[in-house]
């Protein structure tokens, strides 16, 4: 009766609910990948759950056509000049936001995070001009000026929520010890909030990603995102589903490999943001 | 919460973020009010319509359809993904390998591209060679959602559900895991049940979190427009056109600029509404 | 109420612990006779939290029994223990009324809502809770909260052993003087058993009839007389 109570193992009826949800989250996600090994003959033909005549000519038709990998090189290309973007900006009013009070900060903290609430289905067709009107549109700069729009008052929540954690000590000790403020931002405060960069370029990185209506309406051929590259496939190829099925599984690719880095954080993040 | 100093110069650190918000913000939304209120021949020439786009707008049968739909569908939608949210994140372990597992896997959905969710429950549901589909017509039920709008609601409400929850479970799991464990030691001494500490303990200390994913999954399920053009595309029939299908389809479809200008005002400021409304409710409730 | 034995007690929080210093309790061999008052004196890291949490069952020990007279509870549940337990800091129910805190533990044991109430009106009177009792107890300020975790600690008339472990860190001095003869004043009345853990020599020889020294002893240079009873525990009687 002495043995070691305390290192009962999790009681498995606590991991039954989560495993559901996982089964749950994965069916479509298995199904997508098992279309995408199958000929579209097998497709049409009817139904069977494990592919029968396993194919790779979908992913290698992807893996050839410029048209193709370039839709996904295009995405990552603005997804990644956005994030840059987003979080350089973000940093600095953050960094007001947190430490500061000044004329309008309150409504001026209000009306950025309202244009998370913009629906882009009202903004797409004004964008659409916008970006015409300046010559930007079908360049990767665009989509990811565009994407700022809700990126950056995301990116400026979760970053002064973490930088709110962060003493004012800090700073004063910095300027006695005569360090000009450039050089303590860069030197010791983002060294400090390096997690809540982590997380916010996460989340820009993450909604950029997503976001597909904008980026389709805003590139045509040379910038053109995956997004507009696949809706071109189910239009012009009739009904290649297992082309559609190997494309859509290749963009989980890049989410599941950020995810992966930052899953001690992804929990945090959302935390510590402010309402 | 620290203490702030009050500082104009501090303007200085936000112009770069507001300058281009603004820029994204302001124009569209100038040009979305200009053809709101005008009526245009094409060339640039506009004539004064005043109010009339709303009145026509706000008094449309299809505008109040569209409108209850996206009600009927941020409802559901909100009373689903929320409990079962808390109720997966209370389930999880707290530590050990599986966390990360857990969390790893329930984020995967969240960073799909929308037209991917919208194209992999297409092939899944699809009656005959989908895997829901074809299970369901299997057992017994009649089920094809491009032909029934039950069965597109349905699908519609699954794959949100699918798409979100995971969203609500991460904010909810923070939550939890910011509460000290001398919570929970109080509440067996003081002979709590499982009921009582959910009640007085973990949904008080989640009701930060809880209120962020509430606000998030409002909007975004007011704004869902790719996943569902691609699932459903509106149909059958109207039946799961919702807000952003109906505008997209009045401004692209029939080129309709002006009513659905004056839709799309509408429409924000309905978001905004209640958003500001949910807000302030929530901060008063804070300060008690 | 109950004699407390903790009979060659041993406790790691570790899965696998192998040598000595795996174990934040290394062998603990004590009696707490009923109706005593001790006072667990120790520096930081010592164990003195774990060892309350061993006799109230938030703990259960790598080996070793925990008796009640003569019962094993060693694998009871926390609530069948009848123990009350003050954390160093706070713990209040944010949502509920200062009243409502102070009625919980005795709402969730089913006793009838008059007698709740006579009894929390009785404790509240007896740490100045009183006055805005029907306030949300998430805004008092860090002492009323810790009275409040305090007062659930009191307003139970059954337990075998009341514990406080560093209750009065967060209280400011003078606060401190009055709640600790308010304590023993309390002690001396019900004859429940205490146990207080404690950084603070005074602290501890003024609340105890026994103080209980964690070893090193040679830091506690005004207890070199205690007599050698364990291993890792060292007594002393007044
Ligand atoms: N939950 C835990 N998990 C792992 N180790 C722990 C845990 N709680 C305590 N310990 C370790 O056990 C030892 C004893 O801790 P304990 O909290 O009992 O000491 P204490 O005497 O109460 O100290 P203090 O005066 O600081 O409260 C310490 O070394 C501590 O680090
Ligand atoms: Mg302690």
């Amino acid at each position: 009766m002495n043995s070691n109570r305390r290192t009962a193992a999790i009681p498995l009826y606590r991991l039954l609910v989560p495993a559901i949800y996982i089964l749950f989250l994965m069916l479509p996600i298995y199904w997508l990948l098992s279309m995408s090994f199958k000929t579209t003959n097998e497709i049409l033909g009817g139904f069977s759950f494990f592919p029968r005549d396993f194919t790779l000519e979908n992913y290698i038709e992807i893996f050839t056509d410029p048209t193709w990998y370039r839709g996904y090189l295009n995405s990552i290309t603005y997804v990644v000049i956005n994030t840059v973007i987003s979080v350089t900006f973000a940093l600095p009013a953050a960094y007001a936001f947190s430490r500061y009070r000044f004329l309008g900060d309150k409504h001026l903290f209000f009306w950025l995070l309202t244009n998370r609430m913009a629906p882009p289905a009202v903004f797409a067709l004004p964008f659409f001009q916008l970006y015409a009107a300046i010559d930007l549109y079908d360049t990767h700069i665009a989509v990811a000026l565009a994407h700022c729009l809700f990126n950056i008052p995301l990116a400026v929540w979760i970053l002064e929520g973490f930088m709110s954690g962060i003493p004012k000590q800090l700073d004063e000790m910095a300027y006695v010890d005569g360090y000009s403020f450039p050089r303590f931002f860069v030197k010791i405060f983002m060294p400090a909030i390096a997690s809540g960069i982590g997380v916010a370029a996460f989340f820009c990185f993450m909604y950029s990603w997503v976001e597909m209506l904008l980026s389709k309406t805003l590139t045509s051929v040379a910038a053109k995102s995956i997004a507009a590259t696949m809706t071109r496939t189910a239009s012009t190829a009739g009904y290649e589903l297992g082309l559609l099925a190997a494309a859509g599984a290749l963009t989980i690719i890049p989410g599941a490999i950020v995810i992966y880095f930052v899953r001690n954080y992804i929990a945090k993040g959302f935390s510590l943001g402010r309402v | 919460m620290i203490s702030k100093s009050v500082k104009q110069s501090a303007w200085f650190f936000v112009i770069p973020v507001v300058f281009l918000v603004a820029f994204n913000a302001l124009i569209p939304l100038m040009t979305v009010v200009n053809y709101a209120f005008q009526e245009t021949f094409g060339d640039n020439v506009f004539f004064w319509e005043g109010l009339t786009w709303f009145e026509q707008v706000l008094n449309s049968d299809r505008f109040h359809d569209a409108f209850l739909r996206q009600i009927m569908f941020t409802s559901i939608i909100l009373l689903i993904e929320v409990p079962l949210g808390i109720a997966i994140a209370l389930s999880m372990p707290r530590k050990g390998p599986w966390v990360s597992v857990c969390l790893v896997l329930m984020a995967l959905p969240l960073l799909i591209p929308w037209n991917v969710v919208g194209a992999m429950w297409n092939i899944f549901a699809l009656p005959d060679i989908g895997l829901l589909g074809y299970s369901l017509n299997a057992i017994g039920i009649d089920y094809n959602f491009t032909q029934q709008p039950i069965s597109a609601w349905i699908t519609t409400i699954l794959m949100d559900v699918w798409h979100w929850t995971s969203l609500v479970v991460l904010l909810a799991y923070a939550g939890l895991t910011a509460i000290p464990e001398a919570y929970y030691q109080a509440a067996k001494i003081d002979g709590a049940s499982k009921w009582a500490v959910f009640k007085w303990i973990q949904l008080p200390k989640m009701k930060r979190v809880l209120t962020i994913a509430i606000l998030l999954r409002f909007m975004d399920s007011f704004m869902i427009y790719t996943e569902l053009i691609v699932l459903t595309g509106g149909g059958p029939g109207n039946s799961t056109t919702l807000l952003s299908i109906d505008l997209v389809k009045l401004a692209l479809g029939q080129f309709d600029l002006g009513p659905a200008a004056a839709m799309s005002l509408v429409y924000f400021f309905v978001v905004l509404l209640i958003c500001w409304v949910f807000y302030t409710l929530m901060m008063k409730n804070e300060q008690q | 109420m109950a004699k407390i034995s903790l009979q060659d007690i041993r406790h790691s929080y570790l899965s696998n612990p192998r040598l000595d210093v795996d174990f934040a309790l290394k062998h603990i061999d004590i009696v707490f006779e009923d109706g005593g008052a001790y006072a667990l004196l120790g520096p930081s890291g010592c164990g003195k939290t774990t060892l309350l949490g061993i006799v109230s069952g938030l703990v259960s020990p790598t080996s070793g029994r925990v008796l009640f007279d003569e019962d094993d509870v060693t694998d009871m549940d926390t609530i069948h223990r009848h123990i009350a337990q003050v954390f160093q800091f706070p713990v209040i129910y944010d949502t509920m009324t200062v009243f409502d805190n102070l009625a919980f533990p005795l709402r969730n044991r089913k006793i009838p809502e008059t007698d709740v109430s006579s009894r929390v009106l009785e404790v509240a009177k007896m740490l100045d809770l009183e006055e805005g009792i029907h306030r949300r107890a998430a805004s008092l300020t860090v002492d009323g909260k810790q009275k409040i975790s305090l007062g659930r600690g009191l307003v139970r008339e059954d337990v075998n052993v009341m514990m406080f472990d560093e209750p009065l860190t967060v209280i400011d001095q003078n606060m401190k003087w009055e709640l600790r003869s308010k304590l023993k004043e309390l002690h001396q009345n019900v004859r429940t058993t205490m146990i207080y853990v404690t950084h603070d020599q005074t602290e501890a020889l003024t609340f105890a009839d026994e103080v209980l020294a964690f070893k090193p002893v040679r830091q506690l240079p005004r207890l070199a007389f205690v007599l050698n009873m364990s291993d890792s525990v060292s007594r002393v009687s007044r």
